[in-house]
């Protein structure tokens, strides 16, 4: 049994992470939201329904491995998914895209694997849905697109305000934290070291 | 494009491999009707593979459909988290065999013809009622196609739901269930109650010179295999949202996907 005496409410217009480890369930709690798992028992729901396939209306689920067509190329695949929900922001997924630096006449099966990721992002984060599941969104990509991803939601949400605006740059700070810890290092104990010969330069 | 359409498009896109390996094979039995056409001494001889290679098109849709699902397999949170209902889902697969099938299938009357027409001396006698039965098999290929289609999408759900119940037994046990369906099935039709429900608008199809029985068809028939179709289809909609079946596509759901969190 993946999880055992859980209990919580997800409240609309709030970021929220799920921390655990590997096999702790996050995934299958993921999935019992987004309807396609079904308890054992209990029960969950979305709006005051039963949590169901049919959820995906209004629920939008991305799985940790990705989830393509890889006949389609990136813009198939946007027009799919405009297609097939009502949500799907096709004007706003054209912006992120261009964001992703994704190629849209590029075939999804010869992706690399973070532009995947990438692509991903894009066809999550471009419906307008009134919740939005991640399962690891940010693994195996670059930081400046970890940027994009936690701040994205809530800057086209239209709720960025001073206080929204802080945790965001908290939320930066915190995903740039190991990036520039090593370089401050290396400047503070190689390239200002006296007798470099990149001293001064 | 809007819902279905798109997904009757994505449908062929994930097919398109077994409708071009068919058109190979189709190529393959239009050359073998000529050689035939060439080499037997009985001009008949060579509408066996055309007459072969047409009722074989009666399990096109089922490969499109096994393909199709197989695909989705692979990443089954995409399509199980399509809003569609899953008689849309499921209808767009089929209805896409169908399709291919009947394209396949006026190509290799096509691809034949042209290579038959040489041979008309030959096949004179035979001639007017080899394309009319040519005209009579082509949609009851299709419609048996289609009935194959929907119970292969039955099928694979069931053998999805059981996994979770059953395990690695699941796949016996839906060979087991398709068994008991199909003598169920044919047990019924052999039945009196069946021929009185469905023994009405007979109409009986004569090809002499190369039929000595006339083919009889019953409208009630083709009204039951309907109605059988469109009840399967209609279970398999209350299927996904029932527990057994979901809990079964999940349940793979979350075998087929590594790293689990």
């Amino acid at each position: 049994m993946a999880l055992k005496d859980i209990s919580l409410t997800v409240p609309p217009g709030k970021i929220i992470g799920i921390v655990g480890g590997n096999g702790s369930g996050k995934s299958t709690l993921l999935k019992l939201m987004a309807g396609l798992s079904v308890p054992t028992s209990g029960s969950v729901t979305v709006n005051g329904e039963t949590a169901s396939r049919r959820s995906g209306k209004i629920v939008a689920y991305s799985s940790e491995l990705g989830s393509f067509y890889p006949v389609f190329t990136v813009r198939e695949a946007m027009r799919f998914q405009a297609a097939q929900y009502a949500d799907f922001n096709l004007n706003k997924a054209e912006e992120i895209m261009q964001l992703m630096k994704l190629d849209p006449g590029m075939k999804i099966k010869a992706l690399s694997k973070g532009n995947r990721g990438r692509l991903q992002i894009v066809l999550t984060l471009a419906r307008e849905a009134p919740y939005i599941l991640m399962d690891e969104p940010l693994s195996g990509l670059d930081p400046m697109v970890w940027l994009i991803v936690v701040a994205l939601p809530i800057w086209t949400s239209g709720q960025m305000d001073d206080t929204v605006m802080e945790t965001v740059i908290a939320c930066l700070l915190v995903v740039l934290f190991p990036f520039v810890i090593p370089w401050r290092y290396v400047f503070e104990n190689y390239v200002k070291q006296p007798g470099n010969r990149w001293n001064g330069k | 494009m809007k819902g279905w359409p798109a997904l009757f498009v994505k449908d062929f896109k994930l097919s398109r491999t077994i409708f071009v390996a068919g058109l190979v094979l189709n190529a393959l039995i239009a050359i073998l009707t000529f050689y035939l056409g060439r080499a037997a001494e009985d001009p008949l001889l060579m509408f066996i593979p055309l007459a072969i290679g047409a009722v074989a098109h009666a399990f096109y849709a089922p490969a499109i459909v096994v393909a199709s699902l197989a695909t989705e397999s692979r990443h089954l949170a995409l399509w199980l988290n399509n809003p569609q209902s899953a008689i849309r889902l499921l209808a767009s697969k089929i209805a896409n065999g169908v399709l291919l099938a009947a394209i396949s299938l006026v190509m290799l009357y096509a691809l034949s013809g042209l290579l038959l027409a040489p041979k008309i001396s030959l096949i004179e006698p035979y001639w007017t009622d080899a394309w009319k039965l040519g005209l009579f098999a082509f949609p009851h290929i299709l419609l048996t196609s289609a009935a194959l289609g929907v119970a292969v999408t039955a099928l694979w759900a069931l053998s999805r739901g059981l996994r979770l119940k059953i395990g690695r037994w699941s796949r016996t046990a839906t060979a087991g269930a398709a068994i008991l369906f199909v003598w169920l099935g044919a047990a019924f039709e052999s039945s009196a109650p069946y021929r009185f429900l469905t023994e009405w608008g007979g109409v009986a199809y004569r090809f002499p010179s190369i039929l000595t029985e006339p083919l009889q068809t019953y409208t009630g028939e083709y009204v039951y295999t309907e109605q059988i179709r469109q009840f399967v289809l209609v279970m398999q909609e209350m299927g996904y949202g029932a527990p057994e079946i979901l809990s079964g596509l999940a349940d793979y759901l979350n075998n087929a996907e590594k790293g689990e969190g």
